[in-house]
């Protein structure tokens, strides 16, 4: 059935709501905000640090000058904030176990939507009040570069938006596990962990020598923080950059294509909990 | 005096017998526990991952060799995987303070820092401590030092001091979210931070962040300060060399300073009124 003009006036409004709800909800505690932008300054300083340490040894490793390596660090941190590279943040696992889900099934939004929904506004909400803030503050330390040309940040753009996609459908799998888990935290930490580490945000993946680096490169992962970041850079620039976003999309119709199987399983075997 | 005495051997009794249970509990899901235990091992090896991939890219690191970045990781890591082992989840008490939970907690005639230190302890943080203790036996063997009795008295007081540094780092920080409870994100970051600062050398860091990690928040005193003598290395900021034996001094300042601060964090306790 084709949805009329009506029909998609109703799903934007739904969507507006479901965004804007999410986005206030990241809004409601201020000290909480500037906790986040303190930690993101505190990692993206002493990862500046060891970067600079290490492409004053060997300048231009993997293709970055020393400016570059920093930015990398840096303005990599308020990517990974964006991406929540820190892992969770979707509360379905704990919702699942206090049997909250149930209203969550019962919504008249799709499952996966109403999660996605709430990505989105979280997303908004962490780019302006958490990873922008926290880069102009590390940018008053260390000189940083920006993108040269609009399609530069252009590219960028798309490439922070396909990362999104990725880190969301990473999550929500991750989240979605809960469901046959009792305990998932084993899970969700393990899965942060690998997050952190496999995005390049601890240290840029193309300096990984060997096949681990190989295999590095090519995990879901590098699609959050090492894509966007080599876009950012133009260290990906002209045909690469159609690789490098086959590669991210690639990533997340196949994980975002899991998610929605699977749902579609687990809401099947769902038992509510508690009384 | 007497009273202080006695609350500090109670309090002590108190969360041997709460850790006990813990363990007791753990040890009821067997396999959930070596698994768990296994992961935080993996968790800490990525770490030192992290340096091993420098290295590969690099002979030195601001002068500094492989075999003697590995000794500055591995005391950091040990000295902060114990003060984590030892303290359990203490940055939950965040959660507990927003919901007005805290109230229970400060009626029991137990130590509030006992109860929050214990009350999620994961035994399988245990095994954060079995990587870094391995990598430190590793980067002695290859230092290849001359045992002078000063480099064997250090060593040891070294991790001791540290640990001390790193738990008084965790209880002050917690002793803040009884002002800004939603501050615990900042918390672990300044625990992170610190323990991340105190893995690489600190002549990669700006002479301003060296003062500021040295007398400001002193986690210079974890490792590096002692480092500096094991190493003998020159100190970038010029201290004299008794600066490098300073640090089980720094550590009773900090534990002085930490307990200061928890109490007048729970002074400063109000529920939620709600």
């Amino acid at each position: 059935m084709r949805p009329t003009t009506v029909g998609y006036r109703a799903s934007i409004r739904l969507w507006t709501t479901v965004v804007a709800g999410s986005a206030r909800r990241y809004t409601a505690y201020r000290s909480t905000v500037a906790a986040a932008v303190f930690a993101t300054v505190v990692t993206g300083i002493l990862r500046a640090h060891i970067a600079q340490a290490v492409w004053r040894e060997t300048p231009n490793l993997a293709g970055y000058d020393t400016t570059g390596a920093i930015t990398f660090m840096i303005v990599g941190q308020g990517v990974g904030v964006c991406v929540a590279v820190f892992g969770g943040v979707i509360d379905l696992p704990y919702r699942i176990r206090t049997g909250d889900v149930v209203v969550d099934i019962a919504r008249p939004v799709g499952f996966v939507r109403w999660w996605f929904g709430h990505e989105i506004g979280r997303v908004w909400v962490y780019l302006l009040t958490r990873a922008m803030p926290a880069v102009a503050v590390c940018a008053a330390v260390f000189r940083l570069r920006l993108p040269s040309t609009a399609s530069r940040w252009a590219a960028f753009a798309l490439s922070l938006t396909l990362a999104v996609l990725v880190s969301f459908g990473l999550r929500y799998l991750v989240a979605l596990s809960a469901f046959w888990l009792a305990d998932g935290r084993g899970v969700q930490a393990v899965a942060a962990l690998a997050s952190l580490f496999f995005s390049g945000s601890v240290l840029p993946l193309t300096i990984i020598p060997g096949v681990f680096g190989a295999l590095a490169r090519i995990t879901p992962f590098a699609a959050t923080v090492q894509v966007p970041m080599d876009v950012y850079l133009g260290r990906v620039a002209g045909a690469g950059l159609g690789t490098a976003f086959a590669f991210q999309a690639g990533w997340a119709v196949l994980l975002l294509a899991a998610g929605r199987a699977l749902t579609a399983l687990a809401l099947r075997r769902v038992v509510i909990q508690g009384g | 005096m007497a009273d202080r005495l006695r609350a500090v051997r109670d309090g002590f009794g108190h969360y041997v017998l709460f850790v006990g249970v813990a363990f007791r509990s753990a040890w009821q899901y067997r396999t959930s526990l070596v698994l768990l235990t296994m992961a935080e091992t993996l968790a800490t090896a990525l770490d030192f991952a992290a340096i091993g991939i420098v290295f590969a890219n690099v002979a030195r690191l601001r002068d500094f060799a492989l075999a003697e970045v590995a000794f500055l990781y591995a005391t950091s890591a040990t000295a902060f995987a114990l003060a984590e082992c030892v303290l359990g989840q203490l940055d939950r008490i965040g959660w507990q303070i927003r919901d007005g939970k805290m109230d229970a907690v400060l009626t029991r005639p137990v130590s509030p820092l006992v109860q929050a230190a214990t009350s999620e302890f994961s035994p399988q943080r245990v095994g954060r401590l079995a990587q870094p203790a391995a990598v430190l036996a590793l980067s002695l063997a290859a230092l290849d030092l001359r045992w002078t009795p000063g480099r064997i008295i250090l060593i040891p007081l070294m991790v001791a001091g540290g640990a001390l540094i790193a738990g008084s780092l965790i209880v002050t920080g917690c002793a803040w979210l009884f002002v800004a409870p939603d501050a615990s994100m900042a918390v672990a970051a300044a625990r992170q931070g610190a323990g991340l600062a105190t893995q690489y050398p600190m002549t990669i860091y700006s002479r301003h962040l060296l003062v500021l990690l040295t007398f400001v928040v002193p986690v210079a005193f974890v490792n590096w300060q002692p480092a500096l003598y094991v190493l003998a290395r020159p100190d970038p900021l010029g201290l004299p060399t008794a600066a490098r034996f300073l640090a089980p001094v720094v550590a009773a300042l900090a534990v002085a300073g930490a307990a200061w601060a928890w109490r007048a964090g729970i002074r400063h306790y109000r529920s939620t009124g709600s």
